[in-house]
């Protein structure tokens, strides 16, 4: 079992706490004047996405945890698992829980790419990327000559999510969203 | 191609090294304060309970890289070698991070017959002429910061009241947890999180009794037990760390003594009373003495964020 001592920790470093992966995010090394030495971590659980402040004893250990990440090409759902093909070449398929993709399903689009992280070699979490391009597919008719600004109306995107946009846009038309924030970006020429 | 093996220390930044080494020694030499060198490595470690030592293996013992020249300077002091000072590397195990780097670049001197306000004075002064725009630093007790941000006097609370802050505060404590005395590092969690960021340009002065080290101990204007001790901080980090220094032999064999009972407790190496020292801190002029990391210095007047940025290569590489 590969383990990491404080003096190892650094920013992007995978390790369990509390039986979870987890990302270390921040490390810093702290010596009081006359005190005992800590390091003040904050980790980011990569199961939940909650980020953790921790402080550990320097010399103390966490157990490595064995992630990676990998761009994967979403395939289909069978309505329990979600599959996904690696980009590598290698063409190798892999099945995601709902746990694992619940957050990223409002933007999932067959054949786009998305981030899938595996734990032990099983995906944990599937984010998208930051910006998606998705067409709208129900929405109030469109108000000819309200480009300029003005108000917004919910819009349903082809793959469920919906976002407010612009009174101009129609049915049928393509845009995109920041998946960060759930935001309409532009309309995409098609 | 690997650029590994080259420093990634900039050039303006060797410059300014050199520059600041012939400002110390200038400083030094116009108030005829004598430099001197001691041995690195030593026969003997410090038993401060919170210091690692870095041991070397010696044909027929375990030699010591010092933690800072202190016990050899004040041999020489008790030998009578009057005000010294040096610049010399020290070594501290596991001590690596962002401010801290385990062979840094310590200064430190001593000044028989001067007072601790002196001192502090001496130190401004080196400041103000090794650096451009230094600011003047006040001198703020431990008491006073500790009441300001985090609303109790710090010598009186007790250990349920400390542990409150730090969770009103959703601070983690999960280091301390079986730790022997709680308030002391419940203390120092406190002040190194809530306190010390925020201190800039300022003398803390008047620490706990519990963070004397081997400074002298005495009232303060509240009646309270304080070590005399002080430490410069610029952007939230120590910078220099001064003691009216302890010269009693008896109270200095109960304070090692009670070191090693810490590091025995812990499960760390109990370190052997480095007798030569003991006998030479009762011996030498009543003095005071400050330690000043170089490197830290350097990174301030570069504006550098990290240390090894500052620090030709780090012992890692």
């Amino acid at each position: 079992m590969a383990t990491y001592s404080t003096n190892e920790f650094k920013s992007g470093l995978k390790v369990i706490l509390e039986g979870d992966p987890c990302n270390i995010v921040e490390n810093e090394f702290v010596k009081p004047g006359k005190g005992q030495a800590f390091n003040r971590v904050r980790l980011k659980n990569l199961k939940t996405g909650r980020v953790w402040e921790r402080t550990f004893k320097s010399g103390e250990s966490l157990e490595a945890a064995d992630v990676m990440e990998f761009d994967m090409e979403y395939l289909y759902s069978d309505g329990e698992y979600w599959h996904f093909m690696k980009t590598d070449g290698s063409y190798e398929q892999l099945a995601a829980d709902k746990a694992s993709v619940e957050e990223c399903v409002p933007w999932l689009k067959e054949t786009d790419k998305y981030i899938v992280t595996l734990w032990n070699e099983s995906p944990i979490v599937v984010s998208p990327p930051n910006f998606v391009e998705l067409e709208i597919a129900e929405t109030d008719p469109g108000l000819k000559g309200d480009t300029a600004q003005g108000g917004s109306k919910p819009a349903t995107l082809s793959t469920g999510a919906v976002v407010k946009v612009p009174l101009f846009l129609n049915v049928g038309e393509i845009i995109r969203v920041d998946t960060r924030t759930g935001e309409y970006q532009n309309r995409v020429k098609s | 191609m690997s650029t590994d093996w080259l420093s990634v220390v900039s050039h303006e930044t060797l410059v300014r090294r050199a520059t600041l080494l012939r400002d110390v020694r200038d400083f030094f030499a116009e108030r005829n304060i004598l430099e001197v060198t001691t041995p690195t490595l030593g026969s003997a470690g410090v038993s401060d309970a919170h210091i690692e030592n870095i041991t070397v293996p010696l044909p027929n013992s375990t030699g010591y890289l010092q933690t800072s020249p202190e016990y050899a300077m004040k041999r020489l002091l008790a030998g009578g070698s009057g005000a010294i000072y040096q610049i010399a590397p020290a070594y501290r195990g596991g001590e690596s991070g962002r401010r801290h780097s385990i062979e840094f670049t310590m200064l430190e001197w001593y000044r028989p017959g001067l007072s601790l306000l002196a001192l502090i004075a001496e130190v401004q002064q080196l400041l103000d002429e090794s650096t451009d725009g230094m600011p003047q630093c006040p001198i703020v007790s431990y008491r006073q910061l500790f009441e300001e941000h985090c609303g109790v006097n710090p010598h009186q609370a007790s250990v349920a009241t400390l542990f409150q802050i730090i969770q009103d505060h959703a601070i983690n404590a999960d280091h301390l947890s079986d730790e022997q005395d709680n308030a002391v590092g419940y203390l120092d969690l406190l002040f190194s999180v809530l306190v010390e960021p925020k201190l800039d340009a300022v003398v803390v002065t008047e620490f706990p009794a519990c963070q004397a080290a081997l400074a002298k101990t005495g009232l303060d204007t509240a009646g309270d037990m304080v070590a005399q001790r002080f430490e410069f901080f610029l952007d939230g980090l120590e910078l220099a760390n001064g003691y009216d220094e302890l010269d009693e032999e008896a109270e200095i064999r109960s304070r090692f003594a009670s070191n090693n009972k810490i590091r025995q407790q812990r499960g760390t190496e109990v370190i052997p009373i480095d007798e030569r020292a003991v006998i030479a801190m009762s011996k030498m002029p009543p003095c005071v003495g400050v330690a000043l990391g170089l490197d830290r210095l350097l990174m301030r007047i570069v504006g550098a964020r990290d240390i090894s940025k500052v620090i030709n290569f780090s012992t890692d590489r």
